[in-house]
């Protein structure tokens, strides 16, 4: 076979043997001709394979008491400085909005609780009124005055400690978002009763991921995604065309995924028991405290809020997951903007009616 | 003569054979994945700083100096975890084996981060 095909090549040869492409033959012999034929789908595929998508780069740093994750389309040279001045950013909204860090603006109001009005930074003004829009529609399920109360039990200060009845008692007329008062225009902030305390663990780092995306997005940063623990705001697609593809952690078996969901443009937070907890006489205390009672909230295992904004899914994580299995997903088939997913205190998962179909379960 | 001539001048065979090669060559890009799978190297890093990246079939013992004190972290038979850690709540060590792409195994306090690199099957984890 292989003279055959090297004898008719030959005789070509002979016949229009001023043709440049014979002379390389002459010179080089058959067989390279062979081996150019296998090549040319090497190189093809080689090249199909390196001109693909541009990259996505990701970088993490420990921000806000947490890994702050933030991905963005394009190289490394690209976008690492948008990504830094994003983190830097956040680090500007970790030391307004943290409780433990001293002089912060969150420091301040707390100290002048029944004293006085505090003037703060415009971002604190902003997650507050948020945070008391957000107590009105969940009826108080969610509520930043839960500071004294998340302070008394200690979670991820003091080891396993349940407070006694009448401590947590004492301080529940102190938990009540209707005793805040904003005054936007002055950009001031006053607590109404001494010893009330606001604690913004549960929506700050929403609202953090919300400000990273509009400076990635600003900076020239087609697509990416914040993720400030599991707090995650998403806008644009993969570089694939597909969406960002977003998994949810299983409540009881942490190396496992619970379902994935596609997003594009739009933001999802969990809140569940298994972040911090302990468990004392086979109960488990969870931090995520119930601010009518003073107790951990044990209606749900975990509950996963999507929409657009991740300052709203931050915080209604937390309070859908106060509000229990029923009461919880009642709130969100109510409300046309949100969807979520609850794994009841059984370990049953429910869906929202506008998530069915779109995750694998 | 041209490339037509080569075709024409071609066998049966030659033509199946170059089909064949090329049917090979595309599932060789296949076959590479599955053997040498994403995410079989592990990266340390310690407050956001490239501590080594180990690679994951070699089994070994790593100490490492967080900013709270030493860590212990372990890789054995394709996997990686913390044995010891310097922090109170020890939620790195809770967490178990990892080793697949794009999980990672975070200690807070000693502000060390271990991960799995290679393409991630999630861009990101809800938690």
């Amino acid at each position: 076979m292989h003279k055959d095909f090297s004898a008719k090549i030959m005789s070509n040869v002979k016949a229009q043997s001023s043709n440049y492409f014979d002379i390389w033959i002459l010179k080089f012999g058959f067989n390279k001709i062979r081996l150019g034929l296998f090549i040319i789908p090497v190189l093809i595929l080689l090249i199909l394979s390196c001109a693909k998508e541009p990259p996505i780069f990701k970088k993490s740093k420990f921000l806000m008491d947490t890994v702050v994750t933030i991905t963005a389309v394009g190289t490394k040279d690209e976008v690492e400085k948008v990504i830094d001045a994003t983190f830097s950013e956040i680090e500007r909204l970790e030391n307004l909005m943290s409780g433990f860090k001293e002089g912060s603006d969150v420091d301040r109001i707390n100290k002048s609780a029944g004293i006085g009005p505090v003037k703060v930074n415009r971002d604190v003004i902003n997650v507050i009124a948020k945070a008391k829009e957000i107590s009105e529609i969940t009826g108080g399920a969610f509520d930043i005055t839960i500071g004294p109360l998340s302070k008394l039990w200690g979670f991820g200060v003091k080891k396993e400690y349940i407070p006694q009845e009448d401590d947590i008692k004492k301080l529940l007329p102190l938990i009540d978002y209707r005793q805040i008062s904003v005054d936007e225009s002055k950009s001031e902030v006053f607590l109404n009763k001494n010893g009330m305390m606001i604690d913004l663990g549960g929506i700050a780092k929403g609202y953090a991921a919300d400000r990273g995306v509009e400076i990635l997005k600003n900076m020239g940063i087609k697509a990416g995604i914040v993720a400030v623990s599991g707090d995650i705001r998403t806008f644009g697609k993969r570089p694939d065309g597909k969406a960002w593809h977003i998994g949810i952690k299983h409540p009881r078996e942490s190396e496992k995924v619970l379902t994935a969901i596609d997003l594009e443009d739009s933001s999802i937070s969990t809140s569940g028991d298994y972040e911090r907890f302990f468990i004392k006489d086979r109960r488990r205390y969870n931090h995520i405290l119930n601010p009518k009672s003073g107790y951990p909230a044990t209606g749900c295992q975990s509950v996963t809020i999507i929409s657009k904004e991740g300052i709203l899914v931050d915080a209604l994580a937390t309070g859908v997951f106060v509000l229990g299995t029923e009461k919880g997903m009642e709130f969100i088939e109510s409300n046309k903007s949100i969807e979520g997913i609850i794994v009841d205190s059984k370990g049953e998962v429910k869906v929202s009616s506008g998530l069915r179909g779109k995750v694998g379960l | 003569m041209g490339f037509k001539d080569i075709i024409k001048a071609m066998t049966f065979g030659d033509k199946v054979l170059i089909l064949l090669l090329s049917v090979i060559t595309v599932l060789s890009f296949y076959y590479v994945k599955v053997i040498f799978p994403e995410g079989a190297e592990a990266s340390i890093e310690i407050e956001g700083k490239a501590r080594g990246s180990y690679l994951l079939a070699e089994d070994r013992m790593i100490e490492i100096n967080g900013s709270l004190g030493t860590a212990k972290i372990e890789i054995k038979g394709g996997k990686i975890r913390v044995i010891r850690a310097p922090c109170r709540d020890k939620i790195c060590m809770k967490e178990g084996w990892i080793s697949k792409a794009g999980e990672s195994l975070i200690c807070l306090p000693n502000k060390v981060m271990v991960y799995i690199t290679g393409e991630a099957r999630y861009d990101a984890i809800s938690w």
